[in-house]
């Protein structure tokens, strides 16, 4: 079946707390495992910036419950397209909750958040030009609500 | 670094003329490294791709990309390419006829370039054609990891709504958009409105036909990255020539 990824951007519909987050993160996690899906979920803000990525079908199938997920709004998907190989194949679920210029230097080879961060490494694809688009502003939501406890 | 011509003779089967090919760097103005070469191609004595394609027919152009490509492969690789490699693409291989792309994929393989390495440039015009058949088919090539940049981008009817069909990897700045457009408002409030697409998209614009400084400034000033053109580097035949770097503004 075909690789792709799917990469979108969201709002917060309501301020979440981290540890809602996190319990969000872990379940996701052990689905994508069972899913042979793998990706990164960026909140900067109260914005979201998700990459799913792994089997044409499932990667779909997964991108419709998450669009129906209310605790979140103005789902955009920004590209949707076959990969030669994953970006994040060592992440059931990579996380990074920052502020955008920790985002920046992250992306930009600076070890801001150590290596175990699914921001290290990139290689030079369009799921990091789209990650830095988005740390400097793009598909973010103008005023974001603030996220308890961020 | 000199290279074996290509082809002897003056006429091979299927009618063609001997050819051959020259290499214009493309290069990163943040790193001031070479980007990649693109392959264009020349007579046996380096004339012009005009003196090459004049006279030709349609099936002869077709025959000619299809032949070609791996020919080019094979001298880039045999020059000790370094960076990546841009091949011209006709529509009838891109598009129509999948599998005259088989010599191009089996010809870097041979010569250990790997996919990751080429870039297919194909015209807007190609693409315009019809969009969900011209995604599809390049699609199967971005999956072997091949990457697709829209040659001529803006020179055609369609521009941006392009873009809402189909995602390249890189797009190159129609000549004419880019000539003069440090003093010409229209030119710079469509390359700008192209630059901010894309950004937000993910895709890579390279300007081409930069022969000017000031052009070289101005592009440079709205985040464009990648360039090529005269100011840094002249095609060279048979050969992978070095390129220059402008003085000023080329430092991230």
């Amino acid at each position: 079946m075909t690789l792709i990824h799917c990469i979108y951007a969201s709002a917060a519909s309501r301020p979440i707390a981290e540890r809602e987050l996190q319990a969000i993160l872990e379940r996701s996690r052990v689905n994508n495992a069972g899913l042979d899906i793998t990706g990164m979920l960026l909140h900067v803000e109260g914005s979201f910036f998700q990459v799913l990525e792994g089997p044409a079908e499932r990667v779909a199938a997964l991108f419709d419950r998450i669009s129906q997920d209310e605790r979140h709004e103005g789902v955009v998907e920004i590209i949707r397209e076959p990969l030669p190989r994953r970006a994040f194949g060592q992440w059931s679920m990579g996380f990074v909750s920052a502020r955008p210029p920790e985002v920046l230097a992250a992306i930009g080879g600076n070890d801001f958040f150590g290596a175990r961060s699914c921001l290290e490494g990139l290689d030079a694809g369009r799921a990091k030009k789209l990650l830095t688009a988005f740390a400097r502003g793009r598909w973010r939501r103008q005023s974001g609500s603030a996220v308890a406890g961020a | 670094m000199a290279a074996r011509p290509l082809i002897e003779g003056t006429v091979l089967a299927g009618g063609l003329p001997a050819f051959s090919y020259a290499f214009q760097p493309i290069i990163s103005a943040s790193t001031r490294t070479i980007h990649a070469y693109e392959a264009l191609v020349r007579g046996p004595a380096g004339e012009g791709a005009g003196s090459v394609l004049a006279g030709l027919d349609a099936d002869r152009v077709n025959v000619l990309d299809r032949v070609g490509r791996p020919l080019a492969i094979a001298q880039a690789a045999r020059l000790g390419l370094p960076c990546l490699l841009h091949l011209n693409c006709q529509p009838h291989s891109l598009a129509d006829q999948p599998q005259d792309m088989a010599p191009t994929l089996a010809a870097a393989r041979a010569h250990g370039i790997a996919l990751e390495r080429l870039v297919f440039e194909a015209t807007e015009d190609q693409a315009i054609r019809d969009h969900d058949a011209f995604a599809k088919t390049v699609n199967g090539y971005r999956a072997l990891g091949i990457k697709i940049a829209i040659d001529d981008f803006g020179a055609g009817y369609s521009g941006l709504n392009l873009l809402a069909h189909f995602q390249p990897d890189i797009v190159k700045l129609d000549l004419d958009l880019v000539r003069g457009i440090a003093s010409h408002g229209p030119r710079q409030a469509i390359v700008q409105a192209i630059v901010n697409a894309c950004f937000d998209l993910g895709i890579e614009v390279i300007a081409e036909g930069i022969e000017g400084i000031e052009e070289y400034r101005w592009l440079t000033g709205v985040g464009v990255e990648l360039f090529q053109g005269y100011l840094f580097g002249r095609p060279g035949f048979e050969s992978l020539p070095g390129a220059s770097f402008p003085g000023e503004a080329a430092t991230p």
